[in-house]
């Protein structure tokens, strides 16, 4: 009868090293358990008794073109190669993504407003513009009345002028007339 | 330059890329082993043998699937229990844990025959389930951990199997063994 002590597994050289040193500490005072590691052992000893053997024939594969695998498939088993692969091809997307993207918009915030406000805002400057503008228009209107009655004044003075100039002419030119016929009439009687 | 021994990992990885000397190279480190645990297991060496070469041609065409090139052993001798165990059941489906030893060959100096015989005689009498748990643990020299992944079954199964087999075991050898001391 031995103690409640894993002596087969000590014997199969498993489980933790602090176990196995309790173990030896243990069997060292104690026959029963020094006897049955023994046994064990020697029971493990004669079962070695039957050795391997050597296989009758050496297995060995050829090569077959066939059965080999194809160069993606090599490439996909290939741990190192796959990842290069794919380095590559990610570091390709960036750069030609990085060329061909156009700028980014530029972000704008959506902000809840009030319709009606704006409505009235725009209504107000709407109506400022509208009377500024009718203002502004009648008293270009006004100046250009002015400026058209002023004119027509000055062209009516200068008429009136012209018109009592060539009446003053046409008058002294008759008077003359008048004159020389008087000469004449008074040279004729004269003359009879 | 560094100079190191290639590992199995570097085979694995090198087979993996289609090159078929690496992988031979690896059978060649692996086929004793694994010949003389389905040998163990089907007690017949031309099935053995045959089942050798399934074990390794279903290894290769399944490297691609070994996520962990550490755990190559345990993952090979899992193969090897299943193919053995499906010859077993397709051969003999209703005896498929009945065990015929292969014929003992004369040992070396150190083991006589008759310790040879005696042995073969005591692992007769062992279930196909204790039987395999010592093969895997005596001969292959596998850690409970391993054996449990190869046997599909929790550490604590294991353990219960090859202590029960070691105990008739010692039982049975006790006598021959006491002799062949002596």
């Amino acid at each position: 009868m031995t103690c409640s002590l894993d002596l087969k597994e000590y014997v199969f050289e498993e489980g933790p090293a602090a176990e196995r040193a309790r173990v030896e500490a243990h069997a060292a005072g104690c026959t029963a358990c020094r006897d049955e590691i023994a046994r064990l052992r020697l029971t493990q000893t004669s079962l070695l008794a039957v050795r391997d053997e050597e296989p009758p024939r050496r297995i060995a594969f050829v090569s077959d073109k066939v059965f080999e695998p194809r160069w993606y498939q090599r490439v996909w088993n290939s741990g190192p190669q796959l990842g290069f692969a794919a380095a590559a091809l990610l570091a390709c997307a960036i750069l030609i993504h990085s060329y061909r993207a156009p700028a980014p918009a530029p972000q704008t915030a959506v902000v809840q407003v009030d319709t009606t406000v704006i409505e009235r805002e725009v209504s107000a400057r709407v109506t400022a513009a509208v009377t500024k503008a009718v203002a502004d228009s009648e008293a270009r209107q006004q100046k250009r009345t002015v400026e058209l009655l002023q004119a027509a004044g000055q062209r009516y003075e200068f008429d009136r002028r012209a018109t009592i100039a060539a009446f003053s002419e046409q008058t002294r030119l008759l008077q003359k007339q008048v004159a020389n016929m008087y000469v004449t009439a008074n040279n004729l009687r004269a003359g009879e | 330059m560094i100079f190191r021994e290639v590992e199995d990992r570097d085979l694995i990885a090198q087979a993996r890329r289609g090159k078929v000397e690496a992988y031979n190279l690896l059978v060649s480190r692996w086929e004793k082993r694994v010949f003389n645990y389905v040998l163990r297991l089907v007690g017949h060496r031309e099935d053995a043998l045959d089942l050798t070469q399934d074990v390794f041609l279903k290894a290769y065409q399944n490297l691609g699937k070994l996520e962990d090139p550490s755990r190559f052993a345990p993952w090979l001798y899992r193969i090897a229990h299943n193919e053995s165990y499906s010859l077993l059941r397709k051969s003999r489906p209703e005896t498929a844990t009945e065990y015929e030893p292969p014929q003992p060959r004369p040992a070396s100096g150190l083991f006589p025959v008759e310790l040879s015989l005696a042995v073969e005689s005591a692992l007769k009498l062992l279930t196909a389930d204790q039987r395999e748990a010592v093969v895997l643990k005596v001969y292959q020299g596998l850690k409970f951990d391993e054996m449990a992944e190869i046997l599909s079954c929790p550490v604590s199964t294991v353990k219960s199997r090859l202590y029960t087999a070691l105990d008739l075991l010692k039982q049975t050898l006790a006598p021959v063994a006491a002799g062949d001391e002596r």
